[in-house]
C-alpha cells in the first residue's frame, strides 16, 4: 500500500510518501529526521489527543474536557460516542477526571475549565 | 474623577499578561476592564489543545491557558471588572466606562494598554451574493455557540475559508456529530497550518478545494445550499465549473480584524497593513502614554507570542505612568520586499534590550533570507526553510545595532531571489 502524508512538524509541510509493498515502510521526500519519525509514527499508530465540550445535568452550560493522553486515531468517533453519554453534574474544576478508561485504552478524560 | 497609574482594556490573554507585568514591576494602582462576564477572552471557547507550548513547554487547551493567567492575577490581587464597557479613550488618557453595577465612571490614568484583541471579518465585508437566510455564523461564533453555550449551528456544513478557526471548526462539528461537506478556498493556499489541514480535514476525510468560492446562497427562513466555482488566477469566478451542495449551514473563517474603534476615537494612528496601531518597541502608540499589544495591535498565530508582547507593553504602561522621560528619538522600521506589516514600526532610542521584529511575508518563500539593512549596509540576515504568509516570522534584532541606526527596512526572499 502507498499513502500521502503531509508533514506538520513545520510550515515547510513535505510531501512524504509511505510504501510497505515490499514488507516494511519506505518513506521518501521528507527533508528532515523530524518528518521521518513524524511519517513513521502516523502510519504505524497515528493518535490524536481528544478535545470537546459536554453537557451538564444541572447546568444550561456545557464543561471543555480533553483526553489526558492521545489516543489512536481510529477510535476518535467512538470515544466521542462514549463522552458524549456521560452523566456529569456541576461543580466541575480543571483537571478533574469524568472518565478512568476512554475506550478500553486507559486513558482518561478530565476537563479543562471549571464550572461553578 | 479617579486616578489610578495603569488601566488596561480587556482582560484576554494580552490584558492579563500586561496587567500581570505592569504588578509585577509594581503597579498598585491598577484596573483591568473587561466587557464580558469573565476574564480570559477567546480563549475560553478555544478548547482544542495546541496552547503554550513556548512558554509552558506543553500543549494545553485554550480555557487551561487562560486559567494560569487568571490564577495569577488573582494571586496578585489584580482587580478585574468584568461586564463593564470601556466608552471612550480621551487623548489625554481619560477612560469612560459604563457597567450594571457602578453606572458610568471617567477615569484619569497614568497610562493605558490598549488590549481589546480582534473580530472576524462578517458577511457584510466578503460581497457574497445570493439570499440571507438563517444559518450564517462566522466560524468563532459557531465555536461559541458549540463550546460555550452547547448549542449546534446545524447539520450539514460548509466552510468558505481555510483559517485556523474555520479547520478546527471543521473537526468540533464532524466530532459533535454534524456533516461537513467541504471547506473552501479562494486562494490557492490554505491560510491554515499544516497540522490543521491534516488534523481536522484530513483525519475526517473532508475535502478542501483551493482555488474556489462560494457563487451562490439559497434559502429563505434557513440556508438551503450554496454553489461553489473554481476562480480564476484573478480570483474571478469560471463560468461551468460549478458545484452545488445542499447545507443548512455556512461557516465563514476569512481573516480576522484588529478591534480598533476606540483607538481610533483616541486620535491614535493605524498601520493600514495591520490593522492596528503604529507603535514603537515599547509598544507604545502616536498617543503618549496609550500602550497596545495582542491581537488589536496584529493578528497573531500563537498566544505564546501573545502574553511575551503584552508583558512588555505592560512594564512600559507603568514606567509612563511613574514619571515623564524626554524624547530621545526613533528609529523607523519600513517594511520592505515581500514583507508586511512589520510591528514595531518605531524604535525608541532611549528604550533598552534587543528588538523583536514580527511580520508576515506576502507570499510563499522558500529557502528563504531575512535582511535587515540600514541604506547599503546589512544589520542581520537570517536563514529560515520557508515563510510562507499564514505563519508571523519574529526575528531578534540586537537592541545596540537597532538603535544607532536612522531608519531600517526589513526585507525577506525566496532562494530563487
Amino acid at each position: 500500500m502507498a499513502r500521502e502524508l503531509i508533514c506538520v512538524c513545520c510550515p515547510m509541510g513535505c510531501r512524504i510518501s509511505a510504501d510497505n509493498s515490499g514488507g516494511s515502510w519506505n518513506f521518501s521526500g521528507y527533508t528532515c529526521k523530524r518528518g521521518l519519525e513524524y511519517a513513521s509514527q502516523e502510519v504505524a499508530h497515528p493518535s490524536r489527543v481528544l478535545t470537546a465540550s459536554i453537557p451538564l445535568s444541572n447546568r444550561s452550560v456545557p464543561v471543555s474536557v480533553k483526553s489526558a493522553s492521545p489516543l489512536p486515531k481510529e477510535l476518535l468517533i467512538s470515544a466521542m460516542r462514549q463522552i458524549l453519554s456521560l452523566k456529569v453534574e456541576a461543580p466541575v474544576s480543571i483537571g478533574q477526571v469524568l472518565l478512568k478508561d476512554v475506550c478500553g485504552t486507559g486513558i482518561s478524560l478530565i476537563a479543562t475549565s471549571d464550572v461553578l | 474623577m479617579e486616578r489610578i497609574d495603569v488601566l488596561v482594556v480587556g482582560a484576554g490573554p494580552a490584558g492579563l499578561a500586561a496587567a500581570i507585568a505592569a504588578r509585577e514591576a509594581g503597579c498598585k494602582s491598577l484596573r483591568v476592564i473587561e466587557r464580558e462576564e469573565r476574564a480570559g477572552g477567546v480563549l475560553r471557547q478555544c478548547i482544542h489543545n495546541g496552547f503554550g507550548l513556548h512558554r509552558f513547554g506543553e500543549e494545553l487547551t485554550g480555557p487551561e491557558y487562560a486559567a494560569r493567567d487568571i490564577r495569577k492575577a488573582a494571586e496578585l490581587g489584580i482587580e478585574i471588572d468584568v461586564s463593564t464597557t470601556v466608552l471612550s479613550v480621551s487623548n489625554d488618557r481619560v477612560v469612560t466606562v459604563i457597567s450594571k453595577s457602578r453606572g458610568l465612571e471617567t477615569i484619569a490614568c497614568g497610562a493605558i494598554v490598549l488590549a481589546m484583541g480582534c473580530r472576524e471579518r462578517p458577511r457584510g465585508a466578503l460581497s457574497t451574493p445570493g439570499t440571507r437566510p438563517a444559518g450564517i455564523y462566522t466560524a468563532g461564533n459557531a465555536q461559541k455557540m458549540i463550546n460555550l453555550m452547547g448549542l449546534m449551528p446545524g447539520k450539514h456544513a460548509v466552510i468558505l475559508g481555510s483559517g485556523d478557526i474555520g479547520l478546527i471548526m471543521a473537526r468540533r462539528l464532524t466530532l459533535q456529530g454534524a456533516k461537513v461537506l467541504a471547506c473552501v478556498e479562494i486562494m490557492p493556499y490554505s491560510g491554515g497550518l499544516n497540522r490543521n489541514i491534516v488534523q481536522c480535514l484530513q483525519d475526517f476525510d473532508i475535502p478542501l478545494y483551493l482555488s474556489h468560492t462560494i457563487t451562490d446562497i439559497r434559502g429563505s427562513e434557513r440556508l438551503t445550499g450554496v454553489t461553489m466555482s473554481r476562480v480564476d488566477e484573478n480570483r474571478v469566478p469560471i463560468k461551468g465549473t460549478e458545484t452545488e451542495f445542499e447545507c443548512d449551514t455556512l461557516l465563514l473563517s476569512c481573516g480576522l480584524i484588529p478591534e480598533n474603534e476606540l483607538t481610533q476615537r483616541a486620535g491614535v494612528e493605524l498601520d493600514s497593513a495591520t490593522g492596528g496601531a503604529r507603535v514603537t518597541d515599547r509598544l507604545e502608540t502616536s498617543v503618549s502614554g496609550v500602550f497596545a499589544c495582542g491581537n488589536v495591535l496584529h493578528v497573531h498565530d500563537l498566544v505564546d507570542y501573545v502574553s511575551e508582547e503584552s508583558a512588555v507593553a505592560g512594564r512600559a504602561a507603568y514606567e509612563y505612568a511613574q514619571g515623564a522621560r524626554d524624547f530621545a528619538g526613533r528609529v523607523k522600521v519600513v517594511s520592505g520586499n515581500n514583507v508586511r506589516g512589520a510591528v514595531p514600526q518605531f524604535i525608541d532610542k532611549d528604550s533598552t534590550g534587543d528588538v523583536r521584529i514580527m511580520f508576515r511575508v506576502g507570499k510563499i518563500l522558500k529557502r528563504a533570507r531575512v535582511l535587515v539593512t540600514e541604506g547599503n549596509n546589512e544589520l542581520l540576515s537570517v536563514r529560515k526553510p520557508v515563510l510562507v504568509p499564514g505563519e508571523m516570522v519574529n526575528i531578534t534584532l540586537s537592541g545596540e545595532k537597532a538603535r544607532s541606526a536612522g531608519e531600517i527596512t526589513v526585507s525577506a526572499f525566496g532562494g530563487d531571489e
